[in-house]
């Protein structure tokens, strides 16, 4: 049955501000993610601020300790870890483990698969830092990464918070064979990265943080940063046609004729880049199997295809 | 002209990058394997880069089998029968996901691209073989846009 629901972006803004339960980020962790984005920050203060959260402080040296990096001798001090990972690589690993922890932990259930939810998180993270190499924006694809990490985040928000108002847009996408952005769009008036939005900004992360999230389903409408917010946008749509895991829908969108041309994405590029990206997924399973708050249970090869 | 480090001037569009350009600090501003396109070239030269590694595109060795069932594979192809059962299901999923890019060239370009890929690469080491055990169960059973 068709839900004609209008529903008031300003009113639903006020009941996710209110969810007391909500997923929060950690001051150790805000402050790192702030504080590399600072151009006058040092390896000290960053080694320090991690050296306060024990847990997280175990993974960097885990993670720079490992046969990943292949480093000869044991690496002992976190400092030493950060000078060698590099601030964008200390942003993915406390990203990716405190988001993963924050809804681990987190109240709420929802029909979305969470499995599935975080491979297709994982599956455009890689996408997009790959696409933002791929611009020429090797410099910041870490940033990318973290974009591509959090761009569904909304869908969390609303199906594990506002089941009520969420279910229906998940089962008409699937009753209309259209994408959960469409059904948002359709249901709601509103879209999940307006929602992601309010969440980064609670979180009060980066700027570009903020706008990669909220701006990845319209990379032409962006002024600012917009490379990085179109290798979010590419990165999604990549991960969608590879099919990893999956973001409530598993439909490609066709890419916006305007942002091909704006970005020269053609033939070529999709011939380069493909290849890419499933090298880098590959090489990240591993990474990921070290810095995951759980452990991860590799799914027994059947034979059947990753899709 | 095999494999070879060439000054930026004689860059031409049937090359490939085989070693990535990297700024002083060891970051990656231009991956390898890309094919250095008129406007990629620019770029390098804008950036002040003076010599790449490149392979020019003839060198690079035949292209792995493409799946029968796509209809633009270029040249005969042999599929062994245990691989059959396999491009078509790869070939059926990839055309399910692509069904709102009918009216796309670029998206059916990139359909085929990935079917072939993914029928190269087969089924090991992509993200969908790693389980989030921990991950919150559905309230009603899964639903994941299936």
């Amino acid at each position: 049955m068709e839900c004609a629901m209008a529903i008031n972006s300003a009113k639903l803004r006020i009941r996710i501000e209110s969810i007391t339960d909500l997923p929060t980020l950690s001051t150790v962790v805000r402050k790192i993610m702030n504080e590399i984005s600072n151009p006058s920050i040092n390896a000290a203060d960053i080694g320090m601020l991690i050296e306060q959260d024990p847990a997280l402080a175990g993974k960097v040296l885990r993670l720079v300790n490992s046969a990943y990096y292949g480093f000869p001798k044991q690496i002992k001090s976190i400092q030493h870890a950060v000078v060698i990972l590099g601030f964008s690589k200390i942003r993915t690993v406390v990203a990716t483990t405190s988001v993963f922890d924050a809804f681990k932990t987190a109240n709420g259930r929802g029909n979305l698969d969470m499995a599935r939810f975080w491979q297709h998180s994982l599956g455009t993270a890689i996408a997009a830092k790959t696409t933002a190499e791929m611009f020429g924006m090797g410099h910041v694809a870490e940033d990318a990464f973290v974009g591509g990490l959090l761009h569904d985040i909304g869908k969390i928000v609303m199906d594990r918070f506002l089941n009520p108002v969420y279910a229906p847009v998940l089962g008409h996408a699937l009753d209309r064979n259209i994408t959960l952005l469409d059904a948002e769009r359709e249901l709601m008036g509103l879209t999940h990265a307006l929602v992601g939005e309010w969440l980064i900004e609670k979180w009060r992360l980066p700027p570009v943080i903020v706008r990669m999230v909220g701006d990845h389903h319209k990379p032409n409408q962006t002024t600012e940063r917009r490379e990085l917010i179109a290798a979010v946008y590419m990165g999604d749509i990549l991960a969608r046609a590879l099919g990893v895991g999956s973001g409530g829908d598993e439909y490609v969108p066709p890419v916006d004729p305007v942002v091909a041309a704006n970005f020269r994405i053609d033939e070529d590029f999709l011939q380069n880049i493909i290849p890419k990206i499933i090298r880098e997924m590959t090489k990240a399973v591993d990474f990921f199997s070290l810095i995951s708050p759980i452990p991860l249970a590799k799914r027994p090869n059947d034979g059947k295809p990753p899709i | 002209m095999g494999q070879q480090t060439i000054d930026i001037s004689q860059a031409t569009s049937d090359m490939k990058l085989i070693k990535p350009v990297t700024n002083a600090s060891g970051m990656v501003l231009m991956p390898e394997g890309i094919r250095l396109t008129p406007i990629f070239i620019d770029r390098l030269k804008k950036w002040g880069v003076q010599t790449v590694e490149v392979m020019t595109e003839k060198d690079e060795s035949p292209a792995a089998p493409v799946p029968q069932a796509d209809a633009r594979a270029s040249g005969p192809t042999r599929i062994l029968e245990a691989d059959r059962g396999f491009a078509q299901r790869i070939t059926g999923d990839v055309a399910k996901r692509f069904v709102l890019c009918k009216d796309y060239p670029l998206m059916m370009q990139l359909r085929t691209i990935v079917a072939k890929h993914l029928f190269q690469h087969g089924p090991k080491g992509m993200l969908n073989t790693i389980r989030f055990d921990s991950a919150a169960e559905p309230r009603d059973g899964v639903r994941d846009g299936n």
